[in-house]
């Protein structure tokens, strides 16, 4: 672990990607480095499918790069539940990564949620803390999903930002409340199309209703280009909204025990066990539980 | 198997056919692997990259315009040269007998060609990676012969 | 009254047949609106499909040969196959072309290359289907200097650009730009050609490509309709009238192995697409609203298995085709899953359309199957299914838009897996793949292609950037990157281009200087 911690250090990726995998294993840990930079260090994109997260985090990584920053990205992708296999794409998405002025700035890794039940996995902050660690500014989380499981990106960021996509028709649904809670700024993106600014519009107003500390709202277009720079440069100064934080840590709370469970070695043994009936689920949970405190 | 393979399913040149690749990366991902799929067009020191930042240790080529002969050993060499020999290499697409056994040579383990099962494809994986001898680094040797 | 190629019709055994059955008053007359039964009232009778066989060779001078070669038996059409740098708009010198150069077509880097392909060609007498999109300006640009250096004048010359970028976004991949900035270059041409070029199809609008992606034959019509609709609103928007561009579209579908689906699909196509046109547009020459198709019968169908089997499979896909109504058609060779065809296969895929145009008697009256309650209720439902489909991408914001949202991408990669699996899983039966199987040896053929072909390109590249006006190449580069942006029409621009000598890739180059470049979403 030494060799390939002073390797990555030094610029060697490959023996950064197999720290990160060996992160990803279970086989090691990283704890939060020291910074003396008040910015913000790990951000969370999310959103629904096909809103177009990929995209505009290309734009705004060759934006950051532009301003001389080190981004490294860990994009999520739901492991499938019956093989336990994934298709990782957002890569493809990517333009960034293939320009030769900026790729040595940039770093983009796939990650698979695997046994994870929410949107990301609680190792992926051990996976940002390694890369904040060996020398990245920056660590933008991507993640894909809808519903309610979107919250735990709350788990593992210091910044959350929501993207949303033009009105279908339907307003500010409720699964999106949690999220809109946690939020701290918003981007609608697509603003060529009919409907994102009228969804624009409800999402602030909902946003307002009973707040005074109300996240922004941004209008941006991914695909032409416009308000990126705008959005860039809010995102970068980016201040963690106070209604959340209780919200935040619950959410933190929460993953944990659920990595606490999953990392038990016997989870999968009582797990077999529940379900043939030679166990009972609550001396199956005891015991998951005592075996980790 | 323990944890989930990472394997990337590239296109090399500059063919656009990528349904093969595609069917491809789904069947290995219903498989139990974790698959990158690169996208269209791609460089061998793109694809060298991405396997290298994603800790792939399977790259799978699929080439359809005829231009594996050139593309295929370039990435090997690529490979190597970026000390990355433990990558385990296989192709697809239309591929004639003739110009099989230089891209063996080149450190290429499997060649998959048009009616390969998923089956065919997995077993050669399972065997590849418990081999010690598969990375593109040990340059030519065994090779996956699915009669044997 | 139109021409017939026979005064008398009867069935083998000599029963009368007559052109067409028109029970009563309720059923539709072919060769008028909506078109189910077809777009010319005799069809067959007045005149055969056209035999069209796509070939790519390496260099211009090889194809050339094999040109002249096909005219001198008759043939009255050309149809070329580019190599993949040339359709990505790439010089032959490019390093992303290296392994590329004459692969599966014939490599155009220059205006000397294009003199060669046409050398001895008189380009007032053959009409020329070029299979080019992303840089298909480039490309008929340099045909028409070609012609006017043989006293031919772009007013005399006819043919074909495929130039159908939005289904290179879905299915093929050989684009280059960003969606809207293709748009743009393709309604310029068809700006430009409906006043200067008025023989040419300025576009032929595929299905075919994304059938052989993986679609549904309804994914494929809705697909292919909608695209077309995209291009008709985008040429609208630039304020061109509506009947002086839509009687010069044409189009272009596959032919898979469901015979009566595919029969269904060809006369849904048609009605629907004139539906749509009226519906949107109301053009006032007829022509506008006829849907004229081009068929090639499915590549993705052949097995690399008992390959001999194939030719049944053509010719069932073929005998479809006709019997649909197609304007022309492409059959495919049986080893073409292992490889190159030998001259004896592509004889025999051509033989398959003559038996049938000569045998089978299915060319002797027009539509066929009409009456039959199975087609007609497929038809019905095809054309419901489709136009459903069609309103769903409206809903997305049109073609364009549902392709950056990689949404037809999607939808053809889940067919696609689905297919995969029921042929692994042997719900569906494939003979010689899981069904009827023997032991066999797969013995997929060599390419044997010139090796020097890249090399050659490469020393007259060098020599043609040494012995031109370099100093006005670049004028005229920034020229076309000014109008690239301010938006003037680009094509005459071009051709002054070509005239001095700009290569395809410099070309293609100043307007990705301006248009950028673009990676579609994979569907993933």
């Amino acid at each position: 672990m030494d060799d390939r911690l002073d390797a990555a250090k030094a610029g060697d990726r490959r023996a950064l990607a197999r720290l990160l995998s060996s992160i990803e294993n279970g086989e090691l840990r990283f704890s939060e480095p020291h910074s003396e930079d008040s910015g913000w260090k790990i951000l969370a994109l999310t959103g629904p499918p096909g809103v177009g997260k990929s995209c505009l985090l290309d734009r705004l990584l060759h934006e950051w790069v532009d301003h001389g920053h080190r981004v490294a990205v860990l994009a999520v992708d739901p492991s499938s539940p019956r093989s336990g296999g994934a298709l990782l794409g957002d890569r493809v998405r990517m333009s960034v990564v293939d320009d030769d002025n900026k790729k040595n700035s940039v770093y983009v890794r796939s990650v698979a949620t695997r046994k994870t039940s929410g949107s990301v996995p609680l190792v992926v902050r051990d996976m940002a803390f390694c890369l904040l660690h060996v020398g990245w500014d920056k660590v933008v989380i991507e993640t894909v999903g809808a519903g309610q499981s979107e919250v735990r990106c709350a788990a593992v960021a210091d910044r959350i930002v929501l993207i949303e996509g033009p009105a279908r028709g339907d307003g500010v649904q409720a699964e999106k409340a949690g999220l809109l809670e946690l939020a701290d700024a918003v981007i609608v993106n697509k603003s060529d199309l009919d409907g994102a600014q009228r969804h624009a519009n409800e999402l602030r107003e909902s946003l307002h209703l009973g707040h005074e500390d109300a996240p922004e709202v941004l209008l941006v277009s991914a695909l032409h280009g416009d308000g990126i720079a705008e959005a860039s440069s809010m995102l970068l100064n980016l201040e963690q909204s106070t209604r959340a934080s209780r919200a935040r840590w619950r959410e933190r709370l929460l993953s944990h025990h659920e990595r606490l469970l999953l990392e038990h070695p016997e989870f999968d043994s009582l797990l077999s066990k529940i379900e043939e009936g030679l166990m009972s689920f609550d001396d199956a949970y005891a015991q998951l539980r005592n075996g980790n405190e | 198997m323990d944890q989930p393979l990472r394997i990337v399913i590239a296109k090399p040149g500059l063919d656009g056919h990528d349904r093969g690749a595609k069917v491809v990366a789904r069947a290995l991902r219903d498989a139990g692997h974790e698959v990158i799929y690169t996208g269209l067009r791609r460089t061998p020191e793109q694809i060298i990259e991405t396997v290298r930042d994603e800790d792939a240790i399977l790259l799978g080529l699929s080439s359809l315009s005829g231009a594996h002969g050139h593309l295929f050993p370039r990435i090997c060499e690529t490979l190597r040269e970026h000390n990355m020999g433990d990558v385990i290499v296989f192709g697809g697409g239309i591929i004639p007998e003739d110009d099989c056994p230089p891209l063996y040579e080149a450190g290429v383990r499997a060649i998959f060609g048009p009616g390969t099962t998923s089956q065919e494809m997995v077993d050669f994986i399972a065997t590849a990676v418990q081999r010690d001898d598969a990375g593109v680094g040990h340059g030519a040797g065994w090779y996956w012969n699915p009669s044997n | 009254m139109v021409e017939l190629r026979k005064s008398n019709w009867e069935t083998l055994g000599g029963l009368p047949i007559p052109a067409y059955h028109v029970p009563d008053d309720s059923v539709e007359t072919p060769g008028s609106a909506p078109y189910t039964r077809g777009i010319h009232e005799k069809m067959y009778r007045s005149r055969l499909w056209t035999m069209r066989q796509y070939a790519g060779f390496s260099s211009a001078q090889e194809t050339n040969e094999r040109f002249r070669l096909l005219l001198d038996r008759g043939q009255k059409g050309l149809s070329v196959a580019f190599d993949l740098p040339t359709q990505l708009g790439l010089d032959a010198d490019d390093p992303l072309s290296e392994g590329e150069v004459g692969k599966v077509g014939v490599s155009i880097s220059c205006l000397q290359d294009m003199r060669d392909l046409f050398s001895d060609i008189p380009l007032d007498k053959v009409s020329t289907s070029m299979t080019i999109n992303a840089p298909a300006m480039v490309l008929l640009a340099m045909y028409c200097v070609v012609a006017e250096e043989q006293g031919v004048s772009r007013e005399k010359i006819s043919g074909t650009i495929q130039n159908d970028i939005l289904k290179e976004y879905i299915a093929r991949g050989t684009y280059v730009f960003p969606p809207n900035h293709s748009m743009r270059l393709i309604t310029d041409i068809f700006e430009y050609c409906s006043t200067n070029i008025p023989k040419w199809n300025t576009i032929s609008i595929s299905g075919y490509h994304i059938r052989e992606a993986g679609s549904t034959a309804v994914q494929e019509l809705a697909f292919t309709l909608s695209n077309a609709l995209a291009y008709v609103d985008s040429a609208c928007e630039k304020g061109l009238a509506v009947d002086t561009f839509a009687p010069r579209l044409s189009f272009f579908f596959n032919c898979h192995n469901d015979f009566l689906e595919e029969i269904s699909k060809f006369r849904a196509a048609r009605r629907l697409w004139h539906d749509l046109m009226v519906q949107r547009y109301a053009p006032s020459h007829p022509r506008s609203t006829q849907l004229r198709f081009h068929t090639q019968v499915a590549g993705v169908s052949l097995t690399a298995q008992q390959p001999l089997n194939n030719i049944s499979r053509v010719t069932i896909q073929a005998l479809a085709a006709v019997c649909g109504g197609t304007q022309s058609l492409h059959t495919n060779s049986y080893d073409e899953a292992l490889g190159l065809p030998t001259e004896e296969s592509a004889t025999i895929a051509l033989r398959t359309q003559q038996i049938i145009a000569e045998e089978s008697g299915v060319a002797d009256v027009v539509d066929p199957f009409a009456g039959s309650f199975h087609i007609e209720s497929l038809t019905d439902e095809i054309y419901n299914k489709s136009k459903s489909e069609i309103e769903k991408i409206d809903s997305m914001g049109g073609a364009l838009k549902a392709i950056e949202q990689g949404y037809q991408q999607q939808e053809i990669h889940t067919t696609a897996y689905r297919y995969f699996n029921e042929i692994e899983g042997g719900s569906r039966r494939i003979v010689g793949v899981n069904h009827g199987t023997m032991d066999e040896y797969l013995q997929i053929k060599p390419m044997k292609l010139n090796p020097e072909v890249a090399q050659h390109q490469h020393q007259r590249l060098d020599g043609l950037r040494k012995n031109r006006d370099s100093s006005k190449v670049e004028v005229i580069l920034q020229q076309i990157r000014s109008a690239a942006e301010d938006g003037s029409n680009l094509f005459p621009i071009v051709i002054n281009a070509i005239q001095h000598n700009a290569t395809l890739g410099e070309i293609m180059s100043a307007m990705k200087d301006i248009f950028g470049t673009y990676s579609a979403p994979s569907g993933f």
